[in-house]
This record gives C-alpha cells, sequence and structure tokens, in this order.
C-alpha cells in the first residue's frame, strides 16, 4: 500500500511541475509572437512607404531640378528667311538685402561695371525695401562675368528674356518693338501679337525682302538729307499680291531702344500720315472715265481756257496754250483737264470708284499704325473736281500705293499685306476696272515716265512708268506755296508691271541743280528712278539691251 | 495541431516567414537601387537638358550676331568707308548678249599656229 501511496504522491508532484513548465514556457511564446508582429508591422509600413516614395511622388521630386523653358516669342524673319527679330536670354541683376554686408562697397563696385549708372543710384536700390530688388535689366554675358568676378555676397542673377533687333534701324517701323515683357507695342510685333507669343510658334515670315528695303531706305535717306526735307517714306510692293517688299519711313529710329527715340521717330509716315498728295491722282481719275466711256484717248479738252467751278479758278502750274488729250493732259499734269473730265463723270460715280480702290477707307493692313484717309463729309462739285486731282482728300501713302497697283495689275485691288503670301494666304483680288482700261494706264504712266513730268524717273534698260505729284501743304489761310508734299509713284516693268514703288518727301527744299523747284519731278522722281535701278536686278527684272518699249502715245523719235 | 514542445511543428511556418523576410529585404533593396539608379538618370536628363538649352540659347546669340554682322546697311557703310564701293549702276552691268554686242567676236580665231605672236 505504501508503495501505491508513494507512487500517487510522485505522480501528483510532477503533475504540479508540469503545470508550471507550462505556463512559463507559453507566456515566453506570446511575448515572442508580440515582438515579431511588431518587427513585422514596422517592416510592413517601411516597405510601404518606401514604395509610396519611390513610386508615387513624381511631383514632389521633379522640383529639385529647374525647369528650364523660359518665356519665348518666335522670330521674325523676312521672306527670304533672314532674322529681323529675336528673342535672347539676358541677365537681370537682383541684390538680396539682408545678405549684403556693405551697400556702399557693393555700390562702388557695381558702378565700375556699369559705366551708364551712377553709384548713388546704385546705391539708392540697393537700398529699396524688400527681399530682394532689382539693380539692372538686361546685363550682357560679359557684364555678368565682371559682377560675378566683383565676389561680393547677396547678388544673384536671373535670365529674363529680351528682345532683340539684329538690323537695328533698318526695316524698324515694319518690324516694330515689344515692351519689358514681351508683348508687342507697334510693328508687326503688335500686328502679329498672338501668333508670336503662342508656345513654340514657328518663325514669323514677313513679305518684305531685306535687301530691297535697304536699298530704298538708303537712296530715301540720302535724298531726303540732299533736299532737307523734314520727313520722307517710301514703299515698294509687288502688286499681284499685295506683298510690301519695302516700307521706309524718316526719320527712322533704333527698336533695340525705343524709349530713347522721339515719337516722331516712331511714327511710320508709311501708312500712318495722310496727305493731300496732289496729280498722283490723276491716273486714278482718268481711269474712272475711261472705265465708265465718258470720253477717250483722242478728244482734245480746252485746258488753254481759265476753269471756275463755284467762284475757285482752277489752276494750272505749266499752261498750255492749246487743247490738249487724255495722254497729254496726264504728261503735263493738266489740273483743268483732270477737272473737266471729273466734272462729266459726276461725284457719285467718284466715289463709287474710289471706295473700290480703297481710298475712302482704312488700308487693310495687318498693321494697327494705318490711318483712315479724311475725306470731307459733303460731297460737292468742288469736291469732285479738286479730289480729280489730288486736293481736299488726305490718304495714306500705302493707300495710295495700293490703289494704282490695282490700276496697273490688269485692274484688280489686293490689299496690302506684310505677310509672305503663300498657297495657304493667298492673295484676295476684287475686280474695279477692265483688263483693257488697265492696258492703257500703263501705256499713259509709260507715257509721262518718258515724255511728260516723270522724266528723271527714267532708269535706263528699264521701263518705268510713272506719275509725279506735288501738293501745297494746307495751312490756316489755304494752301501754302512753300511747304510742299512731293511724291512720285513708279510701277516697272511696262511690259508686264510687277512693283510698285512710292516716294513722297514733306517738304522738300528746292537745291542746287533742280532750278529753284522742289517739285516731285525734281526730288521724288529721281529718288524712285535710283530706287528702282538698285532693286530691279535684286527682284529679277531683267535689264533691256537696246531701246526700251514705249508708250504708244510717244511719237517717233521721244527720248527712250 | 499544436504542439507543446517548442520548435516541432512550427519548424514549416518559420522558414516561411523568414523566406517572406528575406523576398521583403530583397525586394527593398532592389527597389532602393532602382530608385537612386532612377535618380541618377533623371539628374543625367536635367543636366542634358541644361546643356541643350544652353547650346540652343548660345546658337541664337550667334545667329543674332551673324545677322548683325551682315546686315545690309552695315556690309554698305564698311564697304563705302574701307574699299570705296558704291552701289553697282545700271550702266555696270552686262548681260551675255551685251558682251557680244560690246565686245565683237574677232573673225580669225586665234592660238591655231601655237601662238601669231610674231607677225
Amino acid at each position: 500500500m505504501s508503495e501505491f501511496n508513494e507512487a500517487v504522491t510522485h505522480a501528483r508532484r510532477h503533475v504540479q511541475v508540469a503545470d508550471s513548465e507550462f505556463a512559463a514556457v507559453s507566456e515566453g511564446r506570446i511575448r515572442i509572437r508580440i515582438g515579431a508582429a511588431i518587427f513585422l508591422f514596422a517592416l510592413t509600413v517601411a516597405i510601404l512607404r518606401l514604395a509610396e516614395v519611390s513610386l508615387l511622388t513624381h511631383s514632389t521630386e521633379t522640383k529639385y531640378y529647374s525647369s528650364v523653358d523660359a518665356v519665348s516669342r518666335a522670330n521674325i524673319v523676312d521672306r527670304q528667311g533672314d532674322l529681323l527679330a529675336t528673342t535672347l536670354e539676358t541677365y537681370a541683376l537682383y541684390a538680396r538685402s539682408k545678405y549684403i554686408w556693405n551697400s556702399e562697397e557693393t555700390a562702388s563696385e557695381l558702378a565700375s561695371v556699369f559705366p551708364d549708372m551712377s553709384e548713388a543710384e546704385i546705391l539708392r536700390r540697393l537700398k529699396r525695401k524688400g527681399d530682394q530688388v532689382l539693380i539692372k535689366r538686361g546685363l550682357t554675358p560679359k557684364e555678368k562675368q565682371s559682377v560675378f568676378l566683383l565676389g561680393q555676397p547677396g547678388l544673384l542673377f536671373q535670365t529674363e528674356p529680351q528682345r532683340v533687333y539684329p538690323r537695328g534701324s533698318l526695316a524698324s517701323h515694319i518690324v516694330g518693338f515689344t515692351d519689358v515683357d514681351l508683348k508687342g507695342l507697334a510693328g508687326a510685333e503688335r500686328a502679329f501679337e498672338t501668333e508670336l507669343a503662342q508656345d513654340n510658334a514657328p518663325a514669323m515670315t514677313l513679305s518684305v525682302d531685306l535687301r530691297v528695303q535697304h536699298a530704298a531706305s538708303d537712296e530715301l535717306q540720302k535724298s531726303l538729307d540732299h533736299f532737307s526735307a523734314d520727313t520722307a517714306a517710301a514703299i515698294v510692293m509687288n502688286i499681284h499680291s499685295g506683298e510690301i517688299l519695302a516700307m521706309a519711313s524718316l526719320p527712322n529710329f533704333d527698336p533695340n531702344r525705343p524709349g530713347t527715340s522721339s515719337p516722331q521717330n516712331l511714327y511710320n509716315h508709311a501708312s500712318m500720315s495722310t496727305y493731300e498728295l496732289g496729280s498722283v491722282f490723276k491716273p486714278i481719275t482718268m481711269a474712272m472715265v475711261l472705265e465708265e466711256g465718258v470720253t477717250d484717248l483722242t478728244e482734245k479738252f480746252p485746258v488753254q481756257k481759265p476753269l471756275k467751278v463755284r467762284d475757285k479758278y482752277i489752276r494750272d502750274d505749266h499752261p498750255s496754250g492749246k487743247p490738249m488729250a487724255m495722254p497729254e493732259i496726264l504728261a503735263q499734269s493738266s489740273n483743268r483737264g483732270t477737272a473737266m473730265m471729273a466734272n462729266r463723270l459726276g461725284g457719285e460715280r467718284q466715289q463709287h470708284y474710289l471706295k473700290e480702290l480703297g481710298l475712302m477707307d482704312r488700308v487693310p493692313v495687318e498693321l494697327v499704325e494705318s490711318a483712315a484717309p479724311q475725306v470731307q463729309s459733303e460731297w460737292q462739285d468742288i469736291t469732285t473736281v479738286t479730289v480729280s486731282y489730288g486736293h481736299g482728300i488726305s490718304v495714306t501713302p500705302l493707300a495710295l500705293t495700293a490703289a494704282i497697283g490695282a490700276l496697273l495689275n490688269g485692274g484688280e485691288y489686293v490689299a496690302p499685306t506684310l505677310r509672305k503670301r503663300d498657297t495657304v494666304n493667298p492673295a484676295q483680288k476684287r475686280r474695279v476696272i477692265s483688263q483693257k482700261t488697265s492696258e492703257t494706264m500703263q501705256d499713259l504712266m509709260r507715257y509721262v515716265a518718258t515724255n511728260g513730268t516723270g522724266r528723271n524717273a527714267r532708269v535706263k534698260g528699264y521701263s518705268v512708268m510713272g506719275k509725279t505729284g506735288t501738293a501745297d501743304k494746307p495751312s490756316k489761310d489755304g494752301y501754302d506755296e512753300r511747304r510742299l508734299v512731293s511724291s512720285f509713284i513708279a510701277a516697272f516693268p511696262y511690259e508686264d508691271p510687277q512693283y510698285v514703288v512710292f516716294v513722297t518727301f514733306d517738304e522738300p527744299k528746292a537745291v542746287e541743280g533742280t532750278y529753284g523747284y522742289a517739285t516731285a519731278g525734281w526730288n521724288a522722281a529721281p529718288t524712285a528712278g535710283r530706287i528702282i535701278e538698285r532693286i530691279a536686278p535684286m527682284l529679277g527684272v531683267k535689264r533691256q539691251v537696246g531701246p526700251v518699249a514705249q508708250s504708244p502715245f510717244s511719237g517717233r523719235g521721244a527720248p527712250r | 495541431m499544436r504542439s507543446y514542445y517548442p520548435g516541432y511543428g512550427e519548424k514549416s511556418g518559420r522558414t516561411a516567414i523568414f523566406v517572406l523576410f528575406l523576398i521583403g529585404v530583397v525586394l527593398t533593396v532592389g527597389l532602393y537601387f532602382v530608385k537612386t539608379h532612377a535618380l541618377t538618370a533623371k539628374a543625367e536628363a536635367a543636366h542634358l537638358q541644361r546643356m541643350v538649352s544652353s547650346q540652343q540659347s548660345a546658337v541664337k546669340v550667334l545667329e543674332a550676331e551673324l545677322a548683325h554682322l551682315e546686315s545690309p546697311n552695315r556690309l554698305a557703310d564698311m564697304a563705302r568707308k574701307e574699299l570705296g564701293l558704291t552701289p553697282i549702276k545700271v550702266e555696270q552691268v552686262l548681260s551675255v548678249d551685251e558682251i557680244v554686242e560690246t565686245f565683237p567676236l574677232r573673225d580669225e580665231p586665234l592660238g591655231e599656229t601655237g601662238g601669231g605672236a610674231h607677225e
């Protein structure tokens, strides 16, 4: 029995021991599991975060790399692709006042780099309030390097786009300029603002030919100096496409520094100034009367007799002693003869043609700088008479150029344009006079250049057509005979008219060799001739060997 | 199937956790390298981009300089001042026909007898 009891006691003791071991082990196991769970949780969080950081956060990463695309503005090029305006990156110098340790020293050192800024001015700017103050815009790379080498703290550079016009004052009125924010203010810069400001816009191709522009403005400048005129303008236009190949207005300006020019220089006289252009209107009147058939080329008008319209005598500068027919009236520029024709036509039909030729409205060119004509509100019979020879109506040189172009190109009006024409942008034409009338106008204007007032515009080897116009400038008491606007409209070649050239001078003076005259035949006509002499080879118009084609109105033995 | 003896029967579960842990570590390290590589490539790309744009602006500057240097008004001024050149007159231009007219061809061709200098 005792053995049994002993065994039972032993077993009980054993169970007790096993129970206490079990409890200890299971408690340890729970702790391990808690530890493992915490570790796994931390690891999962770390992995998830890593995945998030590396795969999902793009935007925060790219911030560290500054994007390099600056404000862009498309280039402007001429019809040959030669650069007229471009955007370059320049540097603007800023100062952070917090980091500048000696303003006076910084100012004096900066003044040595920028000779155009005084030390006091720089110091004033440095001491301006603000975290970051502007010292100077438009630094050249060289200036930037010099400032950099000063080693002054607190100076920093920011790149800024700036508009640059490498041709300077050449074609300045056509190209125009922008403000510091690259917004177009004048010329093509303003006219084509939306296209130029687009992102990644292609270069804007203008109709202008830089070589022609140079030749025209060079000759114009020489003549302006020679005849001491106040202002001058010249236009070269393709009469079939309306493309303006050159448009010069003097005095001109440097578009790189438009602020330093006077407002008079910024003014585009070719498209903004309206003049009473005078006799250059006569071909327009002749075209009307021929188109309407109110007279023909042979009818003689009594121009030797005085003509009185509403108490006003119509005067002729070169009075004729005998009646003249249309070719002579145009060649001798007879106001009376033209007035008689206009009288017969009547004001209503005259206004119709003037409107069709674009002389009653603003020229629909892209430029904002295009002035509306000044036309009398009441069209009386005296208006009909004076307008027939270019008085009592003020138009821009560009408007007249387009109108004469329409008379000579076969009779269709084409709006002038600064855009290069192509298949996407073809010329819109509007018929004004018949082909036959247009051909007669070519003959008449050729006759003026060979036998009339436009003889000084002749160029050897080229058949030039033309018409002079000299107008007294209006003043307080009527017209001032000493202050003139002289102009010449020319076109070439006569065999197949392609180009029209218009030259006008405001208040040219008589000089040696003009026999006291300051009229168009002595200044504008020879200038137009010289321009044609220079541009014709550039435009591919061949010089003719031997005698040049004559108008059928020129008799035998007529000069060239 | 719980056992009261530690180690026995949990062997497969523990291996699985270890393998998963290992995969986790490998992926993490892999991701780290991939990420580092991507950042390096990005930095490289940005560097190249900066170089491209600096070259582009240099090209623009050169184009502008070229345009300034070859401006007809500048060339004409220099040609006049330095060389005394003036614009060509119409009379100075001859077409091929005119050359024949101005300088007629000689009737007898020269040089057939090896140069007739002693004639």
